[in-house]
């Protein structure tokens, strides 16, 4: 019940407003990442501690905007130890161990480029991520596009966005959120809108088909509106790189 | 003294086993058993295991059981390359049947899609006898596992250039088998397929509904679509029908459709007849499916297949569509069709299929609950 009361607080605790302008201190910009991804300072027991530097961002796999993102000027925040703590049974909380999260703002612009949730344990089975050309083609046939990072501050919190997946976020060994203006023009169309693009990796599979390989049925997609929280696509299988 | 009677038993063992052999003509890469095998207590049975290595180029390897010469239980493909030794295994699980008269098989085949087929594969070796008592069946607080997925399905046959698919199905959110440590599934849907069951590594196209267990994970219940493409099946889609769907209600009846437009290399799904998804997919340019299926679906021996005899799950309105064609009616029973359950030797009777016209009714006879 605590859980669900923090769940809808952190909701609520989110309103529409820009995230416009730059960033210029560690501080602000670890105090950026913490209030969009959910992770307030009050749950302090979900994480452990957090870092900032200011990196050269070098991007190759984010779909449509890869090229604008690479070579900018951004912050690199690092939050290790980081559990989910969602309401889970037994078995659940055995699989949510520490992650660390990793997350890029641009420093001019403060819009947030990029945010890894990754497992700490090594995966040798993992395999590599997709190239921003692949992810691009494979998210076309469905009628996906992504415009631009997005710049408004999310209604919905990362962290729920993730609970509201309806995937399996303990099991991936590789997260990966982009924050963008999305838009999908399906049998269902969407108009363009920020979005939380959730790209789990690693995990659980979506389907059990087990004459397909693993890696095409366990990179798994889904797309939550940052305004409201409803999910808009998936969860679906892919992106996933071609491999020879 | 027989010089026989000074060996130790694993090589007196070994020579009976490889004594077996019918080596002639066989290609170099045919395992070599080297031992006579071990068994495991199952839930449901026994386990056999046996070692086999070898080198090969490159093949899937795996064991069956046979009884009168027919396949009655698989053990999992293990791909093997170059020098290998690998340990093969095969269930008894509720193979009812006197155990001196089994016998295990290992097979080999290049082909994954042959995998099952017996007459398909090369035997590497020949039959033996299992010679080892088999455990009592009665169980069913497990999840027995073989080379298949078990299914009760309805398939045009004499069909070709199909582009669509289509049913209303009826909702039953089965039981699953209650090893909460093992996956499971028990699904319904409506497919275009270029190959016969249980072969299903090429592609095509479906949907329908399923409830899927991962273990420690939970169950989900939803509606899903599937799909795969190109000639060297990269390309694999499935998609949970959440953001579209809320999983339906026990007992309704909702309309199923898949299809292929072949002119522009699209793949469509419609749900109680909105289209929810168009997902470009070019392989399907110029192409079209041979066999419309409808089907019923489990992993996991003990899951509970389609309705029950008292209340059967129903697939009404069955219908297909071929290219350039409009849809028209199943009417099942015509000749060339297939209707029928995954052969069970021991018990012929377990799952049940029925049809009439453009209608299907499907059931386990044996539901979770019940005793088999």
């Amino acid at each position: 019940m605590k859980n669900v009361l923090t769940n809808i607080a952190m909701v609520l605790l989110f309103v529409a407003g820009t995230m416009a302008g730059p960033i210029t201190t560690p501080e602000q910009a670890i105090d950026r990442v913490l209030d969009v991804t959910g992770l307030s300072r009050d749950l302090k027991s979900q994480r452990g501690s957090e870092t900032a530097e200011l990196v050269t961002y070098h991007d190759s796999t984010t779909p449509f905007i890869s090229h604008e993102l690479d070579g900018s000027s951004a912050w690199k925040v690092l939050v290790d130890g980081f559990k989910f703590g969602m309401d889970a049974t037994e078995e659940q909380r055995e699989l949510d161990v520490p992650k660390t999260i990793e997350a890029w703002i641009d420093s001019e612009t403060g819009k947030i480029m990029k945010i890894t949730i990754r497992q700490n344990e090594s995966d040798s089975d993992l395999v590599r991520q997709p190239t921003a050309e692949e992810s691009q083609r494979r998210l076309q046939r469905a009628g996906e596009t992504i415009f631009s990072l997005a710049e408004n501050v999310p209604s919905v919190s990362m962290m729920n966005a993730i609970r509201l997946c309806k995937a399996h976020p303990l099991t991936a060994k590789e997260i990966i959120i982009w924050y963008v203006e999305y838009q999908m023009t399906n049998c269902t169309s969407y108009s363009k809108r920020p979005v939380w693009f959730v790209f789990m990796r690693g995990g659980y599979p979506i389907s059990p088909r087990e004459d397909v390989p693993l890696y095409m049925r366990n990179h798994i997609h889904c797309v939550i509106d940052a305004t409201d929280g409803s999910l808009m696509f998936g969860p679906v299988n892919g992106p996933y790189p071609k491999l020879e | 003294m027989s010089i026989l009677k000074l060996l130790p038993i694993p090589l007196l063992a070994l020579l009976i086993i490889t004594g077996c052999d019918n080596n002639t003509g066989e290609p170099d890469n045919t395992p070599t058993i080297y031992d006579s095998g071990s068994m495991a207590e199952d839930c449901c049975g026994v386990i056999y295991y046996q070692s086999v290595s070898g080198n090969s180029p490159g093949a899937y390897v795996y064991m069956v059981l046979e009884y009168q010469g027919r396949a009655v239980s698989y053990g999992n493909a293990v791909w093997v390359e170059g020098e290998y030794t690998e340990l093969l295994s095969v269930s008894s699980a509720y193979v009812n049947l006197p155990s001196e008269e089994l016998f295990k098989k290992v097979y080999m085949t290049t082909e994954p899609e042959d995998i099952g087929f017996t007459e398909k594969s090369h035997i590497a070796r020949d039959a033996y006898p299992v010679g080892m008592a088999l455990a009592d069946t009665g169980c069913s607080a497990c999840c027995t596992k073989t080379l298949r997925r078990y299914a009760i399905w309805a398939i045009k046959k004499g069909l070709d250039s199909l582009t669509g698919v289509s049913a209303e199905i009826e909702t039953h959110w089965n039981m699953l088998c209650p090893d909460y440590e093992q996956h499971a599934l028990s699904a319904a849907w409506v497919g275009l397929q270029n190959d016969l069951p249980p072969a299903t590594f090429t592609n095509f196209v479906q949907m329908g509904y399923m409830t899927w267990r991962r273990p420690g994970y939970g169950t989900d219940s939803l509606v899903y679509v599937e799909f795969r493409g190109e000639e060297d099946s990269a390309d694999y889609w499935h998609i949970d029908c959440s953001n579209e769907i809320p999983p339906p209600y026990e007992g309704d009846f909702h309309h199923y459709k898949s299809e292929v437009n072949s002119s522009n290399g699209t793949v469509m799904f419609w749900y109680d007849g909105s289209n929810i998804y168009n997902i470009s997919a070019p392989w399907w340019s110029g192409r079209t499916c041979r066999y419309p299926s409808w089907r019923c679906e489990i992993d996991g021996r003990e899951s509970d297949m389609g309705g029950t005899s008292q209340d059967p799950l129903y697939f009404n309105d069955c219908e297909y569509r071929q290219l350039n064609g409009s849809y028209q009616w199943a009417n099942f029973g015509e000749i060339d069709d297939w209707i029928q359950a995954t052969p069970q030797l021991y018990d012929p009777d377990q799952w049940g299929i029925s049809y009439a016209h453009h209608s299907l009714s499907m059931w386990d006879n044996y539901p979770l609950g019940t005793v088999p």
